[in-house]
């Protein structure tokens, strides 16, 4: 890049110029006169770029070493890369003067695999990490995996490369990679994105987008790096300095919205709690705990994090239709869609919803969504209308609202309490009972019912130090048609990882070596029951998790289709009195069967499979998790009942 | 693969879809007997396996236990062919009263369920 110093115009200027151009442009006068200043002469010659004789071809600063300054001051712990030029400046510094630590690179095969790595990352460690990719071909490449990440409020950080200055670009392919506004494609669904045209606007702006990020809402945030700035060296009496972080503290409910609804939740003759992505610490957790307890109240998990002990006996999640008919009081934690937990939607010729709750129920929500909204993608759901809506965060709401109840309880409140809480129980309980019992049937079935593998994969994990780091809820996500959550015994805050955020496909194998990977630290068993046709979006995940021996326990759900979609066209063909016969074209992944312990194998994973008789399941798990507790990843292909 | 319906919704519809399950007012009737080996494949051919499972055993959000002990046989007609909930509807064109019987048949046969104490101690 030497040659570029000898540029006829400073580069940083042009970025400064490009960036601020609409405002530029607005100063007639002086930039007509400086435009007939510098117009060519007709005669005049093509610009001779070439180099000089006394060329400097090193350089003793460089500007992305203080971007790697800059990031080590926010802690990342890792950043996922799939290599692009449009960062190599920026790549070199973080392994070589940032001597590959705090961030250490984790080569991804797939931009979209090192967004849902660092999505999966989130979810155990709360903290999160760095991507790099090019503005144009690595964001497009990275964008189902940056929505996932939007809708489910997971904070991911990322640095785009990116040359602005045109004639700066080598020809050919560093005009395919570059682009005018590189955040444009994205911004619809990031939290917030800037494109700094100086190295202390990097400073300032990457620190910035750390803030944002971590502000709840949570949500991903994209910086731009240019190549200019990245590459050459730090100018003269630059004094770059890097920008102190301090986090915002949450926003916390009002206090008399809160103390009105406490006095709703102790009044009431049965309260429900409905959390989704509430719990965005372990501290989230035990405030549901605690509230709950206190008012010996139901509790519904959507389980979009892990909220609530799965086998408490206030959780009413397998008897959530019955707990939401009986409720006076509902209170949503961070819990969008509240209007589909309240109603039974029926999916007919004519599409219509029912209302779960009786007459004169009072609905209030908790959510910092109140507080951050986009319009062109609608993951807002359906309006819910509410008694008492406090915009602020859920989880930093609950300890007041903790305090406002005890201080509203009474003697006789407690009593009555005490009762619904063995009410609460026994109903409880008996939930339970039936899962077990509906677990059971076709147990020797061939294939293997989801229910006798989750069962099989509970054996085996029990006594260890588990964490499913593989959604635990969703049909085309779900790890055994959900089976565990009604088996398992969840009761740490790492136990699972929540939802996907948008459902988009694809997610499942990287955000699963992304928690892995942040499980490896804490010495955890980490189990992901990992879908077929995910696994195809983006297998090389696999090999990322061998080349950095992250231990990883994989159980493939494999039923050989995309199965909701089978679902969703065998509905169609009934409605149109059709007939199942052809339901399946385009659908099933089966002539070939695909054999994934072979692609494993191939990939560097200790695989075993296909293993489609129950009873050699337990022993092939077992066998893996030797392999795991080695320190490198294992797959387990299993052929599965479709449901 | 991109889920089009919210699985949490589908999960209460599921709740609501067990209703199936449920025993429905007595039909007077003379059930025919049933073949339950032409009733296993018929699970497979007209795709009720997809969501209730190879042996109707149903599944947390997609169908609910179908059998052993299926519903009587005018009451298991009359709930494919109007379904009350989420599932969809099957004519007579599409399964035919005699294959009902069949598939009744397989469910009725279906084993007990075993006891998962073993690997998943209370």
């Amino acid at each position: 890049m030497g040659k570029l110093r000898d540029s006829p115009l400073d580069r940083r200027d042009f970025i400064k110029h490009a960036v601020t151009g609409a405002t530029a442009l607005t100063a007639s006068s002086s930039l007509a006169a400086d435009q007939a200043a510098v117009a060519p002469q007709s005669d005049a010659k093509p610009p001779d770029n070439s180099p000089r004789e006394t060329e400097i071809l090193t350089q003793g600063s460089s500007g992305s070493d203080y971007m790697v300054d800059v990031l080590k001051s926010l802690a990342l712990d890792y950043v996922c890369v799939n290599p692009g030029s449009s960062f190599r400046g920026l790549h070199e510094s973080i392994v070589n003067y940032g001597g590959n630590k705090a961030p250490e690179m984790i080569t991804c095969c797939h931009e979209e695999s090192a967004v849902a790595m660092a999505h999966g990352y989130f979810k155990i460690e709360g903290k999160p990490l760095a991507v790099c990719a090019h503005g144009t071909v690595g964001l497009q490449h990275a964008s189902m995996a940056i929505y996932n990440a939007y809708v489910d409020r997971v904070p991911v950080y990322l640095v785009l490369g990116n040359t602005l200055d045109a004639t700066m670009r080598q020809q050919g392919y560093e005009w395919w990679h570059s682009v005018q506004d590189a955040s444009a494609m994205v911004r619809d669904y990031v939290k917030w994105d800037d494109t700094p045209a100086s190295l202390p606007h990097f400073g300032e702006s990457a620190v910035r987008a750390y803030k944002i990020a971590m502000t709840p809402p949570y949500g991903p945030v994209v910086i731009v790096a240019d190549t200019e700035l990245q590459e050459g060296p730090v100018p003269e009496g630059a004094n770059l300095r890097v920008p102190r972080l301090t986090l915002a503290s949450p926003p916390q409910g009002d206090s008399g919205a809160v103390a009105e609804l406490a006095r709703l939740l102790v009044a009431a003759t049965n309260p429900v709690l409905i959390a989704d992505k509430l719990a965005r610490t372990p501290a989230g957790m035990q405030h549901l705990i605690e509230l709950a307890e206190l008012l010996q109240a139901a509790v519904i998990s959507q389980n979009g994090r892990m909220n609530f002990p799965s086998q408490h006996p206030l959780n009413q999640t397998m008897r959530s239709e019955a707990a939401i008919g009986e409720a006076d009081v509902i209170v949503a934690l961070e819990a969008a869609n509240i209007f589909g937990a309240l109603h039974a939607f029926r999916d007919q010729v004519h599409r219509t919803s029912r209302p779960l709750t009786k007459a004169g129920v009072k609905l209030a929500s908790i959510t910092a969504g109140d507080l951050y909204l986009k319009s062109n993608y609608q993951d807002f759901q359906r309006y819910p209308e509410v008694d008492v809506a406090i915009a602020a965060d859920a989880e930093a709401t609950l300890p007041s609202l903790i305090e406002a109840v005890k201080r509203l309880i009474t003697d006789d409140r407690r009593r009555t309490f005490q009762e619904r809480r063995t009410r609460l129980a026994t109903a409880s309980r008996a939930a339970f009972d039936r899962a077990r019992t509906d677990a059971g049937y076709a147990w020797d079935s061939t294939p293997i019912s989801t229910a006798r593998a989750a069962a099989e994969l509970w054996s085996q994990i029990r006594n260890e130090d588990w964490s499913l780091v593989s959604s635990a809820f969703g049909p085309s996500s779900a790890g055994f048609s959900a089976w565990p959550l009604r088996l398992w015994k969840f009761e740490k805050p790492y136990h699972h990882i929540g939802a996907t955020g948008a459902a988009g496909i694809g997610y499942g194998a990287p955000a699963t070596v992304g928690a892995a990977l942040a499980n490896r630290k804490h010495g955890r068993l980490s189990v992901s029951i990992q879908n077929d046709g995910d696994l195809l979006y983006g297998p090389a995940a696999l090999w990322t998790a061998a080349h950095h021996k992250i231990p990883l326990l994989i159980v493939m759900n494999n039923n050989r289709a995309y199965h909701e979609e089978v679902m969703h066209v065998q509905r169609m063909s009934s409605r149109r009195n059709r007939g199942p016969d052809s339901v399946t074209v385009g659908l099933t992944l089966d002539n070939p069967a695909i054999d994934f312990a072979k692609l494993a194998q191939g990939l560097g994973v200790y695989a075993q499979g296909p293993i489609s008789n129950p009873a050699d399941l337990g022993p092939a798990i077992k066998r893996a998790i030797e392999v795991v507790k080695r320190g490198e990843p294992a797959l387990v292909d299993v052929i599965m009942q479709p449901r | 693969m991109n889920a089009k319906v919210d699985t949490r919704a589908l999960m209460v519809i599921a709740l609501c879809a067990g209703m199936l399950a449920l025993p429905l007012p007595a039909v007077a009737q003379s059930a025919p007997a049933g073949n339950a080996e032409a009733g296993r494949q018929l699970m497979v051919r007209k795709g009720c396996f997809q969501c209730h499972g190879r042996e109707g055993q149903g599944a947390p959000i997609t169908g609910p236990r179908l059998g052993p002990s299926p519903l009587a046989l005018a009451a298991f007609v009359r709930a494919v062919r109007n379904p009350r909930a989420q599932m969809p509807p099957y004519t007579e064109k599409i399964v035919s009263d005699a294959e009902l019987a069949d598939i009744r048949a397989f469910l009725d046969s279906r084993p007990r369920p075993t006891s998962i104490d073993a690997l998943v101690p209370r």
